[in-house]
């Protein structure tokens, strides 16, 4: 997984770095409106992902898709809300993108980026194409 | 509904010929569909505003120029309506939600609305849809599901479902509605009418509501293949206002439709496009290619991944453009669209990349299949119309999920701009089922020319409602 790259800093973070100036340095868990959220109060509030969020801030929580197992996991069944990876990743990316998604609607969208998550992966192995994929990734398209 | 003989068999250009000639008056068409929708909608449920004073107006300015000896256009009297995403002056442009109910009424009509009437239709009404075109079946839990015509058990598919079981029940002749995923084609199908899905970029989007922008296009659903040529030509054209509105001089495709097929090389899609639908959707592909001869079997590699990239495209564009409505207010969402949008605001841009990348590859290998074909033919949906409510269906054996499956043969197209008109046949269920016509960017007019030819033969067309074919 290659880290974002911050802007208070020179290069990517590495997974051992810690954001610790401005205004993510405490992390929206703490300080923000999700501090009582899910995550605090939710099966994951003692997990991985929770000691991510109090000591590094979002990077450590991206950490958790560990990008080999995820997309073998994801290839051969269908991600579960209760597989760990998933659900972590997705609480993470989450509380980066600010939502607060209700504990009732929590299944369905698990359930649908894992779907969406295999379809990305799937994407990737070169079992017909000749040649890797073309770098163009532009999303204005010509036909 | 438009019963009167003076309205012939109640396609467009039959209405328009008619009112141009001074034989009917289209303030009398206005008011026949208008009646037709007031006296059958509460059935259906396709129409989610009527224009009653709007339709009024512009058919009194039509006749006006028709007893003036002036040219009203080549839709004059043509009464038509649109999905509720289309900007309408004074008007809410709601997209099928709740959330947009609240937005100011629009300012303008789309310009896919404007090149309408100014070539002499007349709107109607705003048409129900799924909620920001995020679906196959228009099961809309704010404005209630749009029933199909043809068993109102069923639904009418998606996402422009108003648009085609507008047609189907025959309150107007002609509808527009969006494509993303296949939202023209499903319900063209599902309803049994004709649809077109232009290339990317033919039809300015400008005044529409947008889904998923990097695939979004503007698309029409008829009652016959004129209909579809007829309109085309008044709706493409370059616009500045839309980025990807593609920079070409207009390529008119209404005085080619007579021009057979002996010269264009017909193909049929072969490996994933001949499998995946119940028998009866591959026997109606099947039965057509036979009746035309064409022997030519297409492979179309990665067609399964196509349509993955389509989804994760889908989802994350649409997610990113309703983020702030995410965050702040998920509840007034659908159901069934936001779980799928939260998701898709979760999608790793890695991901996204890396289905805009496949993208640019299928896009060389379809223009590689395209090159020794003029036209291919491939399923439209895997399946007919299902029931309201229903959740899963059967296909080879396999359980699928019902709503996202009916996509299954189109996303593939779609993702890479090619157009598409898909044509009404009839099923062993007695439901209408469809048929893809596929061909190389911007060749509407040869996909529109094999879509009359079939229709000459009566190898496709409009089934009548209330009456299954067997």
């Amino acid at each position: 997984v290659q880290p974002a790259m911050s802007s208070r800093s020179a290069g990517p973070l590495k997974p051992t770095e810690t954001i610790d100036a401005g205004p993510l340095a405490a992390g929206p868990l703490t300080a923000g409106p999700l501090a009582a959220g899910p995550l605090a109060a939710g099966p994951l509030a003692a997990g991985p992902l929770d000691i991510g969020w109090a000591t590094s801030g979002w990077y450590r929580g991206l950490e958790i898709l560990p990008k080999p197992r995820f997309r073998q996991d994801v290839l051969v069944r269908n991600p579960t809300p209760e597989d760990p990876d998933l659900d972590g990743y997705a609480r993470a990316a989450a509380l980066a993108a600010g939502l607060s998604i209700d504990d009732a609607w929590w299944p369905g969208v698990v359930r649908h980026l894992g779907v969406l998550m295999a379809r990305a992966a799937s994407l990737e192995p070169n079992d017909i194409r000749d040649a890797p994929l073309p770098a163009d990734s532009a999303a204005v398209f010509t036909p | 509904m438009i019963e009167d003989d003076r309205l012939g068999n109640g396609d467009a250009v039959a209405i328009a010929g008619d009112v141009r000639a001074g034989r009917v008056t289209a303030t009398e068409v206005a008011q026949s569909a208008l009646a037709a929708v007031k006296s059958g909608d509460g059935e259906v449920n396709s129409f989610t505003s009527v224009l009653t004073e709007r339709a009024l107006l512009e058919a009194s300015k039509v006749d006006a120029l028709v007893a003036a000896g002036e040219d009203p256009g080549p839709l004059a009297g043509v009464p038509f309506a649109v999905k509720n995403l289309f900007d309408v002056a004074g008007e809410v442009t709601l997209a099928g939600s709740r959330i947009n109910g609240e937005d100011p009424p629009a300012t303008a009509d789309a310009v896919a609305v404007s090149r309408l009437t100014e070539a002499g239709a007349v709107l109607v009404g705003s048409l129900n849809m799924d909620e920001y075109a995020y679906g196959f079946t228009t099961e809309n839990s704010h404005y209630g599901p749009c029933r199909n015509p043809h068993d109102r058990d069923r639904v009418a598919g998606g996402s422009s479902g108003g648009s085609g079981a507008a047609v189907a029940a025959n309150f107007v002749p002609l509808t527009l509605g969006s494509d993303t995923n296949g939202s023209v084609r499903v319900p063209a199908t599902l309803c049994g009418v004709f649809g077109l899905k232009p290339t990317y970029g033919r039809i300015s989007r400008r005044g529409m509501f947008p889904f998923c922008p990097s695939l979004d296009h503007v698309g029409v659903l008829a009652r016959s293949v004129r209909d579809l040529a007829m309109t085309f030509d008044v709706l493409h054209g370059h616009d500045p206002g839309d980025p990807v509105s593609v920079d070409r001089p207009p390529e008119l495709t209404a005085d080619q439709v007579d021009d057979g097929i002996g010269d264009l090389r017909l193909g049929v899609a072969g490996g994933y496009f001949a499998r995946g639908g119940v028998p009866e959707a591959l026997e109606a592909v099947a039965t057509m290619a036979e009746r035309l001869g064409i022997d030519r079997r297409v492979t179309i590699a990665e067609a399964g991944r196509a349509r993955s990239a389509a989804m994760v495209i889908t989802a994350s564009e649409g997610a990113q453009l309703h983020l702030d409505d995410l965050r702040d207010r998920a509840s007034d969402f659908d159901p069934m669209t936001r779980d799928r949008f939260l998701a898709g605001a979760l999608v790793p841009a890695s991901a996204y990349l890396m289905a805009q990348r496949f993208r640019q590859w299928f896009r060389v290998e379809m223009n590689r299949v395209l090159a020794s074909v003029d036209v291919f033919l491939a399923p439209a949906t895997p399946f007919p119309a299902p029931l309201i409510g229903q959740r899963e269906a059967v296909v080879e054996g396999e359980t699928v999920l019902t709503q996202p499956y009916l996509g299954y043969y189109t996303q593939p197209l779609s993702l890479v701009g090619l157009p598409v008109v898909t044509v009404p046949v009839s099923g062993a269920s007695g439901l209408p089922l469809g048929v893809q016509l596929v061909a190389a960017p911007y060749r509407e007019a040869v996909l529109l020319r094999v879509a009359a030819e079939l229709e000459r033969r009566g190898l496709c067309g409009i089934p009548e409602v209330g009456r299954r074919w067997t």
